[in-house]
C-alpha cells in the first residue's frame, strides 16, 4: 500500500512558522509587559515631580522646611518683631511727649511770673510817681531821689515792656508748643492704631493666606491621590501579563511535540514505509500508529492553540477593559484638573481681572502695600515733629534773648534801689508818708529782682530741660527713622515676595497642566502597542488551519489502513498519551490534555501491542 | 445621591449626600450635563447635606459653572454650610460663584 504523506513537510512548515510566531508574539508581548511598568513609571515620575511642586510651594505644615510658606512664615515672624520695635518707638514717643509736657509746664509757670513782674513793672511806676511828688514836697533834699524816681518810671516801663515781650514770645511758644504737642499726639494715635491695625490685619491676612495655601494644596493632593490610586489598573494589567510565560511555554510544546513527532518519523523510516516497499502488517500497524499518534498530537496542540487563543483573548480583554476604564478615570481627573488650574491660573473677569491664585494672595499684598504706605506717612509726619522741635528751640532761644535784655534792665533796678536807699539815708528822707512810699518802692524793687532771678534760673532750667528732651527726641528720631525706614524695606519686601510667589506658583501650576497630558500620550501608545496583541490572537487561526491539514491527511489514511486490515477503530495507549502528557509543565496545560484524551475517546486497557513508538 | 426639580428652565439640584467626591461628584456632573441638554438654563446647587469635598466635587462644580457661563445661565450654590464656604472662599471661589449661605 501507498500512502500521500505530506504531513512532515507541514509539520515543517508548521514549526518553522510556529517559531516565528512564538518570537513574534514574544516580542509583543514584552512591548506590552514593557508598556505597563512604564506607564506607571511615567506616572510615579510625573506623581513626583507634581508632589515636589506642590510641596514646595504649599507644604501645609506650619513647621514647613522650604518653600512658600517657610518664606511665608518667616514674613510673618519678621513683620511681628518689627512692629514690636515700631511700638518701642511709639512708645518712646509717649514718654518723650510726657516729658516735654512737664517741662513746658514749667513755662507756663514762668509766663504766670512774669504776669506778675509785668504788675510790679505797673505798681512800681505808681510808687515812683509818688515818691516824685514826696521828694518834691521835700524841697532842695528830695532832689536827687525826685530823679531817682523819675528813672524809676522809665526802667519799670521799659520792665514792663521786655515782661509783656517775654509774655507774648512765651504765649507764641505755648501756641507753637500746643501745635506740636497735637501732632504728636496725632502721630502717636495714628502709629498705635495704624500698629494695631497692621498686627491684626497681618495676622488674619497671613492665617487666610496659609489656611488658603493649604487647602489649595489639599485639593491638588487629592488630584495626585487619585492619580496614584489609578496604578491599581494598571497593577491589574500587569498581574493578567503574568500568563504570558505560561502562554509561551504551551507554545513552545506544541512546537516540541512536533519535534518529535518528526523524530519518530525518521527513526521509524514513516517515508519509506508509505512508499508501499513493505506490506506487511506489522508495517501497516506501525503506519496506524504513527498516523493516529500524529492525528491525536495534532488534535491536543489544536486545543492547546484554541486555548492560548482564549488566554491571549481574556488577557486582550482585560487589558483593554482596564484601559477603557484607566483612560475614563484620567480623563475625569485631568478634566478636573484643567478646570481647578484654569481657576487657579486664568485671569478671570469674576474675580475681577484676578486668578484664584492672585485672588488668594492679593489682600495679604493689599494690607502689606497700605502698611508700607502708611509707616513712610508716619516717617513723613516724624521727621516734620523733628523740624517742628528745633522750631521750639529757637522760640525758647529768643525768650531767653529777651530774659537777657530784661536782666540787663533787672541790674539797672538792683543798682538804682541801692542807690535810693543811699540817698534816702543821706537825705534823711524817712518817716511819715514817704517813708512807706519809699519802703514799698524799695520792697517792690527787691521783689523784682528776686522775681526775676528766680524766673531766669527757673527758665534756664526748663529751657535747658526742653533742650535735653528735644536733643534726645532728635536722637531717637535718627534711630527710630532708621527703625522705620527698615520696617518698611522689610514690609515693602513682603508684599514683592508675595507678589512674586503668586507668579510663580502660577508658572508652575501652568507646568502642571501638561501632568495628565503626559500620561494620556503613554496610554495611546499602550492602545496601539495592544492592537498587536489582537494580531497574535488572530494569526494564532492560520496555525490552526495547518494542524488541521495535518489532522486530515492522518486519518485519510487511517481509514485507509483500517479497511486494509479490518480494524474499526484505531486507538493510542493511554500510556503514550499519558507520556505526552506528563511532558507538560503547566497545569492548565495538562488539564487540556485531560479534556483532549477523552474527547478522543481512548480506552484504557485496549492498548495495540504493536503501539511502540514513544 | 443626585435629585433634580425642574421648574421651568430653573432646576434645583440636591446633593444628597455628606459628601461630594468622586462617584457622587460624577453623577452631579451627569445630571447637570442632561438638564442643560433639556434646556435648563439655570442651576440652584443645594449643597445642604455636603460637609465635606474633594478635587473631584470642586472640579465637577467648576466645570458646571463654566457650562453654564458657556450657554449664558446662572450658576448659584444654596444651602453652603460656614465650614464649606470657609473652604470656598480660603480657595478664592467664593468671588467666582454666586453663593447663598444656610
Amino acid at each position: 500500500m501507498r500512502f500521500t504523506f505530506d504531513s512532515l513537510a507541514k509539520i515543517n512548515a508548521f514549526n518553522s512558522g510556529f517559531d516565528e510566531f512564538i518570537k513574534d508574539s514574544r516580542r509583543v508581548f514584552l512591548q506590552i509587559s514593557d508598556s505597563f511598568p512604564r506607564l506607571e513609571r511615567k506616572i510615579n515620575d510625573e506623581l513626583l515631580e507634581a508632589t515636589t511642586i506642590i510641596e514646595y510651594f504649599f507644604h501645609n505644615n506650619q513647621d514647613a522646611t522650604q518653600g512658600i510658606t517657610k518664606k511665608i512664615n518667616a514674613l510673618e515672624h519678621e513683620l511681628a518683631r518689627v512692629s514690636g520695635q515700631i511700638q518701642n518707638i511709639v512708645q518712646s514717643d509717649i514718654v518723650f511727649f510726657s516729658g516735654l509736657l512737664t517741662a513746658i509746664g514749667k513755662v507756663k509757670e514762668i509766663m504766670g511770673k512774669i504776669g506778675a513782674m509785668k504788675d510790679i513793672s505797673k505798681e512800681i511806676k505808681l510808687y515812683s510817681i509818688n515818691s516824685i511828688i514826696l521828694s518834691l514836697r521835700a524841697g532842695e533834699r528830695g532832689r536827687g531821689y525826685s530823679a531817682l524816681s523819675k528813672s524809676f518810671i522809665e526802667y519799670s516801663e521799659e520792665m514792663e515792656k521786655h515782661a509783656g515781650s517775654i509774655l507774648a514770645q512765651s504765649n507764641e511758644f505755648i501756641g507753637y508748643f500746643s501745635r506740636f504737642e497735637a501732632e504728636i499726639r496725632d502721630v502717636g494715635d495714628i502709629q498705635l492704631s495704624r500698629l494695631k491695625q497692621m498686627n491684626s490685619d497681618i495676622e488674619s491676612c497671613f492665617s487666610r493666606l496659609q489656611v488658603s495655601l493649604s487647602n489649595s494644596s489639599s485639593i491638588f493632593y487629592d488630584l495626585l491621590k487619585r492619580v496614584d490610586r489609578s496604578k491599581e489598573i494598571n497593577a491589574l494589567i500587569m498581574v493578567s501579563l503574568q500568563n504570558q510565560d505560561i502562554i509561551q511555554q504551551q507554545m513552545e510544546h506544541i512546537t516540541a511535540s512536533f519535534r518529535k513527532i518528526s523524530e519518530i518519523f525518521f527513526r521509524h523510516r514513516i517515508a519509506e514505509k508509505c512508499a508501499g516497499h513493505n506490506d506487511s502488517e506489522s508495517t501497516l500497524h506501525e503506519l496506524g500508529d504513527f498516523f493516529c499518534l500524529l492525528s491525536a498530537i495534532s488534535r491536543l496542540n489544536s486545543r492547546q492553540l484554541e486555548s492560548i487563543k482564549n488566554q491571549i483573548n481574556v488577557i486582550l480583554g482585560t487589558i483593554q477593559q482596564n484601559l477603557k476604564l484607566f483612560t475614563e478615570k484620567l480623563s475625569d481627573i485631568a478634566g478636573d484638573k484643567n478646570n481647578i488650574l484654569n481657576f487657579f491660573i486664568s485671569n478671570s473677569s469674576q474675580l475681577e481681572g484676578n486668578s484664584g491664585m492672585k485672588s488668594i494672595f492679593l489682600p495679604a499684598i493689599q494690607i502689606l502695600g497700605e502698611s508700607s504706605a502708611g509707616f513712610s506717612a508716619s516717617l513723613d509726619k516724624k521727621n516734620e515733629l523733628s523740624k517742628m522741635g528745633s522750631g521750639l528751640l529757637d522760640q525758647l532761644n529768643s525768650i531767653e534773648k529777651k530774659f537777657s535784655l530784661a536782666g540787663g534792665l533787672n541790674k539797672f533796678f538792683r543798682q538804682m534801689n541801692t542807690i535810693a536807699k543811699i540817698e534816702v539815708a543821706r537825705e534823711d528822707l524817712s518817716g511819715g508818708e514817704e517813708d512807706q512810699s519809699n519802703e514799698s518802692l524799695h520792697r517792690l524793687t527787691d521783689m523784682i529782682n528776686v522775681t526775676f532771678s528766680g524766673l531766669v534760673s527757673f527758665f534756664t532750667e526748663a529751657k535747658r530741660d526742653i533742650e535735653t528732651k528735644l536733643a534726645g527726641y532728635a536722637a531717637d528720631f535718627s534711630a527710630h527713622s532708621a527703625t522705620m525706614q527698615s520696617v518698611i524695606q522689610k514690609t515693602s519686601e513682603a508684599k514683592t515676595l508675595l507678589e512674586q510667589s503668586s507668579i510663580i506658583i502660577t508658572d508652575h501650576l501652568t507646568n502642571l497642566a501638561g501632568f495628565t497630558e503626559d500620561l494620556d500620550a503613554e496610554i495611546k501608545k499602550a492602545v496601539i502597542e495592544i492592537a498587536n496583541l489582537d494580531s497574535v490572537s488572530n494569526s494564532i487561526n492560520e496555525s490552526r488551519d495547518r494542524i488541521q491539514e495535518i489532522i486530515d491527511e492522518s486519518q485519510a489514511n487511517l481509514v485507509q489502513i483500517e479497511e486494509h486490515l479490518g480494524v474499526k477503530e484505531w486507538q493510542v495507549r493511554e500510556s503514550d498519551i499519558r507520556e505526552y502528557i506528563e511532558s507538560y509543565t503547566v497545569t492548565s496545560e495538562r488539564d487540556i490534555a485531560a479534556q483532549t484524551y477523552e474527547f478522543l475517546e481512548i480506552e484504557e486497557g485496549k492498548d495495540h501491542e504493536k503501539f511502540t513508538m514513544f | 445621591m443626585i435629585t433634580a426639580e425642574k421648574n421651568g428652565d430653573t432646576c434645583r439640584v440636591a446633593v444628597n449626600d455628606k459628601s461630594l467626591k468622586l462617584s457622587s461628584a460624577d453623577e452631579l456632573k451627569n445630571t447637570v450635563c442632561r438638564l442643560i441638554d433639556d434646556g435648563i438654563k439655570t442651576i440652584n446647587l443645594d449643597l445642604a447635606g455636603v460637609e465635606y469635598i474633594d478635587s473631584s466635587g470642586v472640579g465637577k462644580i467648576l466645570f458646571i459653572y463654566k457650562k453654564l457661563k458657556n450657554c449664558d445661565g446662572k450658576f448659584k450654590i444654596t444651602g453652603i454650610s460656614p465650614a464649606l464656604y470657609e473652604l470656598f472662599d480660603a480657595l478664592a471661589l467664593t468671588a467666582l460663584f454666586n453663593i447663598e449661605k444656610k
